[in-house]
């Protein structure tokens, strides 16, 4: 079956269509607002007449491009393209700022296809054990989930934990704007039909991100043509391969980390980007050197992120449950052309299967060529372009990004309601970062609290459902050495310090 | 920076207030969630608020470093307009008016013929990203009263 499969996708159409797919959803995802959900969505129907393996080639390398392609916006103006890669702006624009755009994107491009693959390989050779953990998911768990995942506010609040702490609840808060998920009450929508839908990440994340760098531009008295200078190094893409194979335990852990928040139907690659940053900080000799521009940044959100994707299409191949919106869309395709997840889809429909799988490495192996030669023109073009120019033009993109999404003007304006909130905030030092990362988690958290309870209610026993869960207790341990780190590694410090001088 | 985390501390103390008041509608499953949020929100502020009569007085409210305040806050209302207005004259018309806009604003000590071809350089933008969306991707911006 394996060898059909191969003959099946290695013929020239799929070649085209692969090529053709990782190129334009990289083209997708470098421009700020436009997601891979939304690149995939577009192109399903262009692709009921073909066959069933060249439309899922083309929209498997679509996605794989795109979470890629955010790369770029992400590193060059400090915007993510997509959600996913929030985590990368972190490190990879301050590369850029050092002049190191192209370093930070080989970085990216490298760490992308490592984890890409070691995430297709947990695809093809774990996906039934995975999907069935995957299930025994419930609320309490997620509950947990989201907690442990709000202790990364410490790593985002570069400056003062506190400002961070308080952006992170800002976000909670923000989060639970709309109709609540238990009861259905309409919260703090004053009045607004659009409000009842709550706040949209991505105008919300473009905006918070975006604006102030634009005005940042605008404001610098020192920058009045190149943002970002632009340094020409030789054997640059030789000399970080061989920085990141040093560094081998970073992103397979990052892209373990990437599949399994992957597999977890809800948690996307924003998540599994942020909590590979995380873990990436922590385990660090050198966490302060961590927001500075240093490559380990870009190399765990990029190889987290990218392993998501395969992640994402475990439970969704396996049990027809998309891990993520853009596999959701997927499965969509997937049924259009008569294909049904779950067991069967690996022995009846075995060959069609095999070869999208084995197309996902295609796909990842192409992002090599394609991003860094597409990557260096990109960086050339924006630190090149004028900033009289390039700043009303990023904001452009950021108009057409957030309305694009659900084609709605209250978008744009949420866009510049949070551009305006984190310029303020950021000259009052609070970072974009954890009020995205409070908004992303809030409303999953909420969830997994108000259905606990009720669970736990139906028990007998609320805290039974919170505190006696295998999973949960996992968590819980995982959230207390989380929050508890930053002090046990001063102890440490301070441990030594005292050794040293005795 | 002491009062501006002053301002900040008191203005989010206020938010949470206000949101507190707003939860008081919602039934009680509904307004667990907000009210752990609004008190998470409201406490850390506070302590914030708090420490900052620990230390003494900086003087800075704002982190201004290297920071031009006029183009800066010129640009963002433009920018802001420009969004306001695209419902109203539609999204390409707009483009046409505050991209160059913002341009010459920025450009504005450029020479003119410099000026001449930033202004074609955003015009073509404008209108190729506008018909990629349109034309390419099915987006249906905003017509407006003109276009």
């Amino acid at each position: 079956m394996i060898v059909d499969a191969l003959q099946l996708l290695f013929t020239p159409w799929n070649m085209l269509f692969v090529t053709l797919g990782v190129g334009a959803g990289i083209l997708v995802g470098a421009l700020p607002g436009l997601t891979a959900t939304m690149a995939i969505a577009l192109l399903v129907p262009f692709t009921f007449s073909m066959n069933a393996v060249h439309s899922l080639v083309l929209l498997g390398g679509i996605y794989s491009g795109a979470i890629y392609g955010g790369s770029f916006s992400a590193i060059l103006i400090n915007t993510p393209g997509t959600p996913s890669a929030i985590a990368t702006t972190f490190d990879g624009y301050a590369m850029a700022r050092k002049g190191e755009s192209y370093a930070a994107i080989i970085t990216a491009t490298i760490a992308s296809v490592i984890g890409g693959l070691i995430g297709v390989l947990f695809l093809i050779f774990l996906a039934p054990p995975l999907s069935r953990a995957a299930l025994k998911f419930g609320p309490p768990e997620f509950f947990w989930l989201t907690v442990f995942g709000l202790t990364i506010i410490a790593t985002l609040a570069s400056k003062s934990i506190l400002k961070g702490l308080i952006g992170g609840s800002f976000g909670l808060l923000l989060s639970v704007i709309g109709i609540a998920p238990i009861e259905g009450s309409v919260r703090y929508s004053f009045g607004s039909i659009s409000m009842q839908n709550g706040i949209a990440l991505i105008p919300a994340m473009i905006g918070l991100f975006c604006l102030p760098e634009i005005i940042g531009m605008i404001a610098k008295k020192d920058t009045h043509y190149n943002v970002i200078p632009y340094k020409k190094e030789k054997k640059l893409i030789r000399r970080i391969f061989f920085r990141l194979m040093k560094k081998p335990f970073l992103l397979i852990r990052s892209a373990v980390i990437g599949t399994v928040v992957g597999i977890i139907p809800g948690a996307g690659g924003n998540i599994a980007g942020m909590v590979a940053y995380n873990e990436a900080v922590r385990v660090s000799k050198f966490p302060e050197r961590f927001g500075t521009g240093i490559i380990d940044g870009v190399a765990a959100s990029e190889a987290s992120n990218n392993a998501e994707v395969s992640g994402s299409l475990i439970p969704m191949l396996t049990l027809g449950i998309p891990g993520a919106p853009p596999a959701a869309v997927l499965l969509g395709a997937l049924l259009l052309q008569g294909l049904r997840p779950g067991p069967y889809l690996f022995t009846s429909h075995g060959e069609v299967t095999y070869s999208f799988l084995f197309s996902l490495i295609l796909a990842n192996i192409l992002i090599l060529p394609l991003g860094l030669i597409s990557g260096k023109a990109m960086s050339k073009l924006i630190t090149g372009i004028p900033v009289t120019i390039l700043a009303p033009f990023v904001f452009l993109l950021s108009v057409i990004g957030s309305f694009a999404i659900n084609n709605n003007m209250a978008d744009v304006y949420i866009m510049l309601i949070f551009g305006i909130i984190g310029f303020i905030g950021r000259k009052a030092g609070f970072s974009a970062g954890p009020i995205v990362l409070g908004l992303i988690l809030g409303s999953i958290c909420e969830q997994g609290l108000v259905q606990s309870i009720l669970m736990g209610r139906a028990k007998g026993s609320v805290m039974g459902v919170f505190f006696q869960r295998p999973i949960s207790i996992l968590m819980i341990i995982l959230t207390v050495v989380s929050a508890f780190w930053p002090l046990i590694v001063r102890i440490r410090k301070n441990w030594r310090f005292k050794v040293e001088k005795s | 920076m002491k009062r501006a985390d002053r301002i900040s501390a008191l203005v989010i103390i206020g938010i949470s207030v206000f949101f507190m008041a707003e939860a008081k509608t919602f039934s009680p499953l509904s307004g667990l969630f907000p009210r752990v949020a609004i008190l998470l929100l409201g406490g850390l502020s506070l302590l914030l608020f708090i420490l900052t009569f620990v230390h003494r007085e900086s003087g800075k409210t704002f982190d201004s470093a290297s920071f031009r305040h006029v183009p800066s806050l010129i640009s963002l209302l433009l920018m802001v307009v420009w969004g306001i207005l695209i419902p109203v004259i539609g999204f390409l018309v707009t483009s046409l008016i505050f991209f160059p806009l913002i341009t010459l604003y920025l450009d504005r000590d450029a020479p003119g013929k410099k000026k001449l071809s930033r202004i074609a350089i955003v015009e073509g933008l404008a209108v190729a990203f506008y018909l990629f969306f349109t034309r390419v991707l099915y987006v249906p911006f905003p017509e407006g009263l003109l276009l």
